[in-house]
C-alpha cells in the first residue's frame, strides 16, 4: 500500500492541471473532453442530422464544449472530439411524428454513418402528442472522430416549440 | 502547493489497479462488452416475469463498497390492449437472482397500446460485492393470452432493436 499526497497533477510538461484534489478529497478533472449542446425545436425532416442549438428555438445559453470538444453548431450540428477514448453518450428527444402511421426513430451517426445500434424509437409516432426517447452509449472514438445524431424513422419529425424540451446531446471521456 | 508533473500513473501493487477517490467512474461496461450490441427479440406470454435472457448486462466491481449506475433504453410491445410490465432483476454469482424494486410494485413500467413504445431505466444499485454482478431484464403480460415482446423486429437482423444497455461501477 502506497499514498500519494499532492493537490495537482499536471503532464509533463507541466502548462495544463489534468487533476486536483481539494482537501475535501473532492478530485476535478479541469480539461476533461465533455459537451452538452441543448434545445431543438421545429420540425427535423426525415433522413437529417438534428439541429441542437437552434438558433430560433435552442437554449444556446446553457449548451458548452470544454476538453478540445469542438461543436460545429449551425453549419452541420457536429460534435468533434479531440482525443482517442472510451465515451459515454447520451441523447434525450422529445418528438412526435408528422403521420400516425409512422415511426420516431433516432440514431447516432459517427463520421457520416449510422450505428445501428445506438438506435431509440417508437413504432407509431402518433402525431397528436409527444413521446420521449433516450439513447445512453458508450464506445470507442478516435481523436477528430465527430458525432451526430440523425433522425431515419422515415418522416419528419416534429419537435415543441420550447426551447427547454425538445432535446439534449452530451456526452463526455470516460478513459 | 504541491505539483506533480507524469504522463502515467499506475498501481504499486497490481499496475492496472489504481483507487480513486468517491464519486470516479472505476470502470463500464456496455451491449457491446457483454456479447453484441445488438440483441435479438424476446418474448413471452406468461402473466409471471420472465427472464428476457437476450438482454443481460453482467459487471464485476472491483470494490464491494462500489455503487453501479445502470442505464437501460427498450422498446416493449403487447399483442393487446392492455399492460405489458418489465422489471430489472440483480444476479450476483452463485446467488439468486433479485428483483430491484426501483419504482412500480408491479415493475419498473407499464406500457399498452400495441405500439412499440421506447422504455428508458435508470437506477443506483448498491450491490455489495466483487463476484460477477448480472442486471436480468424480466417481462410478464397482464392477462393471460397476450404476448409482451422486447426489441422491434424478429429475426434477421436485431440492428433495429432500439436496445442500449450502460453499467458504470462507481466509486463511493
Amino acid at each position: 500500500m502506497s499514498t500519494l499526497r499532492v493537490d495537482e497533477i499536471k503532464d509533463s510538461t507541466g502548462a495544463s492541471t489534468a487533476l486536483t484534489i481539494d482537501s475535501s478529497g473532492r478530485v476535478t478533472q479541469p480539461v476533461l473532453p465533455c459537451w452538452s449542446v441543448e434545445g431543438i425545436g421545429g420540425t427535423s425532416s426525415n433522413n437529417s442530422i438534428l439541429d441542437f442549438a437552434n438558433t430560433n428555438n435552442g437554449s444556446s445559453n446553457l449548451s458548452f464544449v470544454q476538453g478540445g470538444v469542438t461543436w460545429s453548431g449551425a453549419s452541420d450540428y457536429k460534435i468533434t472530439v479531440p482525443v482517442t477514448g472510451v465515451y459515454l453518450v447520451n441523447v434525450g428527444i422529445n418528438c412526435r411524428a408528422t403521420s400516425s402511421s409512422h415511426a420516431t426513430t433516432v440514431r447516432l451517426v459517427k463520421n457520416g454513418t449510422e450505428i445501428s445500434s445506438s438506435g431509440a424509437g417508437k413504432e407509431d409516432g402518433e402525431s397528436n402528442h409527444f413521446d420521449y426517447l433516450s439513447i445512453n452509449f458508450i464506445f470507442s472514438l478516435s481523436a477528430n472522430d465527430y458525432l451526430q445524431v440523425k433522425n431515419v424513422g422515415g418522416n419528419d419529425l416534429q419537435f415543441p416549440n420550447d426551447s427547454t424540451t425538445g432535446g439534449y446531446f452530451n456526452g463526455h471521456l470516460l478513459g | 502547493m504541491s505539483t506533480l508533473s507524469v504522463d502515467t500513473i499506475q498501481g504499486k501493487t497490481t499496475a492496472g489497479s489504481v483507487d480513486f477517490p468517491s464519486g470516479t467512474i472505476v470502470q463500464q461496461v456496455n451491449a457491446t462488452d457483454n456479447g453484441t450490441a445488438n440483441r435479438a427479440q424476446q418474448s413471452t406470454t406468461s402473466t409471471s416475469f420472465a427472464h428476457m435472457s437476450n438482454f443481460d448486462l453482467a459487471i464485476t466491481p472491483k470494490f464491494s463498497s462500489s455503487k453501479i449506475l445502470y442505464m437501460g433504453n427498450f422498446n416493449l410491445f403487447g399483442s393487446n390492449t392492455t399492460y405489458t410490465y418489465m422489471a430489472i432483476y440483480r444476479h450476483i454469482a452463485g446467488g439468486s437472482a433479485t428483483y430491484i424494486p426501483t419504482q412500480a410494485s408491479n415493475g419498473h413500467c407499464a406500457i399498452t397500446q400495441q405500439t412499440y413504445m421506447q422504455v428508458p431505466v435508470f437506477f443506483i444499485d448498491s450491490p455489495n460485492t466483487t463476484n460477477a454482478v448480472t442486471y436480468k431484464v424480466y417481462l410478464r403480460s397482464h392477462d393471460s393470452g397476450d404476448t409482451s415482446y422486447i426489441g422491434w423486429i424478429s429475426g434477421g437482423s436485431a440492428n433495429d432493436n432500439m436496445t442500449n444497455m450502460i453499467a458504470l461501477e462507481i466509486r463511493a
